[in-house]
């Protein structure tokens, strides 16, 4: 009888396990190479709202890497692989969960995708549960062949999509094609993506002066957003088409359809504690 | 489970019967035929040294690992124009309504940079030879460009063209006659689209590079296109259309795409439903050369496959094994991705445990793909081994 309790014991423990995981979070920034993405890119807010859903909410780390360089480069996949590689061994990782916004969904994208590229990669991806991919550029983004198409300012759209770098050069909506097509998994006719890429699509930008809701993340923000959005399809978020945002992966959710009030996301709000969006994704990790 | 010495010989007879004489000879033969190429290594520290094998959670069930060509449809175009254009008046392809902007462009003369001065969209006037004039609305003006991140002066217009002929767009105020601008014009919702295609890769020998493009419902006409090159760093190369085929006189020499790819881009002028349309188009390319490929699959207590390497780099294959039960039906089992560093020619050994399906009468390896990680090159690309 001891025996069997015992057994007992020891199964319900090993059943256990998975909930004990020890769960880790990390936060992917889009273009650009910031030294302080947590406060420049996401927000204190932001960050420690969705840090919440942890069940050891100190498991986070934000990412800092230069991701205007090209997805697989040293400065980009291999800075993130990096960082991932030395919080999931310092704190014993065995659950990550990844939020990633804009083209950082590409560069969490490469690296589930070329599992042999780097080293590091096979144990980021084994233990990799989920990424929640904000907004992501999968397909590229008309703006960024307006801004490589004989514009030779280097400063145009900067604050959207860095400064004519690498990686405006690779969201051109026709090099993205290139790269889903044979480098990337997760598109329609590719191989699948080895874990769960789920994205959150922003579909409309709302800028009325008169609109409290046009001041979540900065009412200027919006107005630029807006006009953006003239070159890019009746369903975006003023800088990616939904069509680009739903590229890869599954969609969780089109903003309205959860956020609250049924407000949209610009491609500004969607990495920034509006419309309840910090408690969703909270809820989901 | 069976010792692998059980399964070994059983898995020699089904390798040497699964290893078809037609794929080797196929893979050698396109081999042999392609001259060593001179590829650039890029530096060592950037390239992974080890070896690294990956068991995929799920079986590729896609049948092929590699689009053969890209293609996009355009609904719009774009041009530049000098000061000495916009003071004459030059014509605006507008089919019906557009959104146009004009954009000073930089640029650079003997090492200093000219910026051309900006454009007050109040002296640019739009008008059509005949009929009804077009509807012109302010979409964005200089500060309002400039808030959404277009800081480089440019200006935004809609435009309604009423009549089936082009308009013409003019300066009112004189700008220098050197002065540049880059006009671009978006036609949301036209049915005047420029379907593009072209292969996404193109084999260094090559010389020409081989489109379909048609405008509306016809096939483009060369008198009226324009086709460049423009290379990795944002070089133009001057290039001819010849029926279907773009030729160029420069060699290209940046191998793959890791240092970003190059792109054929095109200009055309057509009649669509009786109105003339102005498209502009790019789409990439990978320059690749042969720098190895597969020789032959082997094994020994695993399953190895011979490279022919004809320059040092790192590969990586990936491979669905399948297993063949005795009644001849095939079992996908799993796909798994290894990659090594070569300096030569050797084999390397995929990480399937054939132990494990002891089962089957044979293997298979499908979904075959061979890419150069060093410079970012599909090699190959199998249906079968």
């Amino acid at each position: 009888m001891r025996k069997i309790t015992f057994t007992i014991l020891t199964l319900l423990l090993y059943l256990s396990s998975p909930v004990s995981a020890n769960t880790g979070l990390a936060l992917v920034h889009g273009t650009g190479n910031p030294s302080d993405a947590y406060n420049d890119y996401w927000t204190g807010d932001f960050v420690n709202s969705v840090r919440q859903g942890l069940p050891n909410p100190s498991l986070v780390l934000v990412i800092n890497c230069n991701f205007d360089k090209y997805m697989w480069d040293n400065a980009a996949a291999g800075c993130l692989a990096g960082a991932l590689s030395q919080f999931i061994s310092q704190n014993q990782i065995t659950n990550l969960k990844v939020v990633t916004h804009s083209n950082g969904g590409n560069v969490m994208r490469w690296i589930l995708s070329n599992p042999t590229w780097d080293s590091r990669y096979p144990n980021i991806i084994n233990k990799t549960s989920r990424v929640i991919a904000l907004a992501p550029s999968s397909g590229g983004t008309p703006l960024a062949d307006a801004v490589m198409n004989g514009n030779v300012f280097e400063s145009t759209l900067g604050w959207l999509l860095g400064y004519k770098s690498d990686a405006v050069r690779q969201q051109q909506e026709s090099w993205m094609v290139y790269y889903n097509s044979n480098y990337l998994s997760g598109t329609s006719g590719r191989p699948a993506l080895p874990t769960i890429f789920e994205a959150v699509v922003g579909s409309d930008v709302d800028s009325a002066i008169w609109d409290g809701d046009s001041y979540c993340a900065g009412y200027q923000n919006q107005v630029a957003l807006e006009v953006t959005q003239n070159w890019l399809d009746s369903c975006s978020d003023g800088f990616l088409n939904c069509s680009s945002q739903q590229a890869a992966g599954t969609t969780w959710f089109k903003d309205k359809q959860k956020t609250k009030g049924s407000e949209p996301l610009s491609h500004q709000q969607s990495r920034r504690d509006c419309f309840n969006l910090d408690k969703l994704v909270r809820d989901r990790i | 489970m069976k010792p692998i010495k059980n399964i070994k010989n059983k898995t020699l007879l089904v390798l040497a019967l699964a290893l078809s004489s037609q794929a080797i000879a196929a893979t050698q033969q396109s081999y042999q035929s392609s001259e060593p190429a001179a590829v650039s290594l890029p530096m060592q520290d950037d390239v992974e040294q080890q070896r690294v094998t990956y068991i995929w959670p799920t079986v590729d069930s896609t049948s092929s690992h590699i689009s053969q060509s890209q293609q996009v449809q355009s609904d719009e175009y774009w041009q530049t124009v000098t000061g000495a254009e916009l003071n004459k008046g030059f014509p605006l392809y507008v089919g019906s309504d557009a959104l146009v902007r004009l954009a000073p462009m930089a640029s650079y003369q003997s090492g200093a940079r000219q910026i051309s001065p900006a454009v007050n969209m109040d002296s640019i006037s739009l008008s059509a030879s005949a009929g009804s004039q077009p509807t012109v609305s302010l979409l964005a003006d200089q500060e309002a460009m400039q808030t959404a991140g277009f800081d480089d002066g440019s200006v935004a217009v809609k435009v309604a063209n009423h009549s089936d002929k082009p308009l013409t767009m003019r300066s009112e105020s004189q700008l220098p006659g050197d002065a540049e601008y880059l006009l671009h014009v978006k036609e949301k919702g036209s049915t005047g689209l420029l379907q593009f295609a072209v292969p996404s890769q193109l084999d260094s020998q090559q010389q020409a590079i081989t489109i379909n493009a048609n405008l509306g419902a016809k096939a483009i006409i060369p008198m009226t296109t324009q086709v460049s090159i423009i290379t990795p760093t944002g070089e133009h190369i001057a290039a001819q259309l010849q029926h279907n085929k773009v030729t160029f006189d420069q060699q290209l020499s940046e191998y793959g795409a890791r240092h970003g790819l190059y792109q054929v881009q095109i200009h055309t002028l057509g009649n669509v439903n009786g109105k003339l349309i102005k498209r502009s188009a790019k789409l990439p390319f990978a320059l690749t050369a042969k720098t190895a490929a597969i020789e032959k699959v082997t094994v020994s207590d695993k399953l190895w496959v011979s490279l022919d390497v004809l320059e040092p780099g790192r590969y990586n294959l990936t491979a669905t094994l399948q297993g063949i039960d005795k009644n001849g039906k095939a079992h996908s089992l799993q796909t798994a991705d290894v990659a090594e560093y070569f300096e030569q020619s050797r084999a390397m050994a995929l990480p399937f445990e054939l132990q494990n399906f002891s089962q089957y009468d044979r293997f298979e390896l499908v979904n075959v793909k061979l890419t150069d990680q060093s410079r970012l090159m599909t090699l190959q690309v199998l249906p079968q081994l």
